[in-house]
């Protein structure tokens, strides 16, 4: 289950700014969809919120993951590999229960979505679906490259539906969003290739960076409007 | 065709309509702007102004209504909402 990949070392601590930065952005819309909930009583806000809102936790797991398994202490783990001690084994359970989470989480957080997006109102449905990602993300010897493969997949369904209610809208922000979500779909694209090249894991960042960064914008239209 | 408006749009257009004159408007406009019967809509200006979104002013014979603070902020907030809505595809 652990198969963690960290970035070239100096881009460490960036990856964690550009994570801080994912999970504002989330966390931002996750509330306003929230507030248009308590306002309109709609629950489609409600699902649209929980679905920023687990994108947004999932972030905060990446990051304590991060921190965990590409700091010294970590590193040192790692160096004394051979002689594994019952103490190593606690700090690798430790971060890869926090990656796992981070996995599970933003991949849910996606079904939400998607479910919202397809209109998927069968909770038995959205319960087997969330079963799947949960067994693909738990037993897969191959859990990193499974998870940036789903994320994408699910992706893939998000951006067509914005992009089709940009058809139907015609608006500058309902164009900024397909685009958004675009982004963050070749993002996931580049982190499926970074096993075979560790620069593109900074590549892959910055296009989420720049997929959140449209969102944020899309954001601060709405409430200037 | 149009669809049916919801409750909140109503409440919305109603505000907007007061907005509109002012901030202040006779019944017989709002009737006439918001587009609905004169039960339906004493009906939503009683829930208007037990919410404080709405107060009644009567000058001589005439009777007002008027948009307070928090009709303003509703309005605001429904806007935004209806942008996030569209631009999300919501």
């Amino acid at each position: 289950m652990v198969d963690f990949l960290c970035g070239p070392n100096w881009f460490y601590g960036i990856d964690i700014i550009i994570e801080v930065i994912s999970l504002i952005v989330a966390g931002l819309i996750a509330f306003f969809s929230y507030k248009a909930f308590k306002i309109t009583k709609e629950r489609k806000y409600f699902f649209f919120a929980l679905a920023f809102f687990l994108i947004a936790i999932s972030f905060v797991s990446k990051m304590y993951g991060l921190i965990i398994a590409c700091t010294g202490l970590a590193k040192a783990s790692f160096g004394y590999f051979t002689a594994v001690t019952q103490k190593m084994t606690l700090i690798q359970f430790i971060y890869s229960m926090g990656y796992f989470l981070q996995r599970f989480i933003f991949l849910v957080g996606l079904l939400a979505l998607t479910s919202l997006c397809l209109k998927i109102r069968n909770r038995k449905t959205i319960f087997m679906l969330v079963f799947f990602v949960f067994i693909a993300t738990w037993f897969s010897n191959q859990s990193y490259l499974i998870f940036h493969i789903i994320a994408a997949f699910l992706l893939i369904y998000i951006s067509l539906y914005f992009y089709v209610n940009y058809l139907r809208k015609r608006t500058f922000n309902a164009r900024l969003v397909p685009m958004s979500f675009f982004l963050l779909l070749i993002s996931q694209l580049i982190f499926i290739f970074v096993i075979r090249d560790l620069n593109l894991y900074v590549v892959g960042n910055i296009f989420q960076l720049a997929g959140f960064v449209v969102l944020l914008f899309t954001y601060i239209l709405v409430l200037k409007k | 065709m149009s669809t049916k408006r919801d409750r909140l749009e109503i409440i919305n257009d109603i505000l907007v309509s007061i907005q509109g004159k002012g901030g202040k408007i006779k019944p017989t406009h709002l009737l006439y702007k918001s587009n609905l019967s004169y039960v339906k809509m004493k009906e939503y200006l009683d829930e208007l102004m037990k919410n404080d979104m709405v107060v009644q002013e009567e000058e001589g014979k005439n009777k007002f209504y008027l948009i307070t603070d928090k009709g303003h902020q509703f309005v605001a907030e429904f806007r935004k909402i209806r942008n996030f809505s569209e631009s999300f595809g919501l």
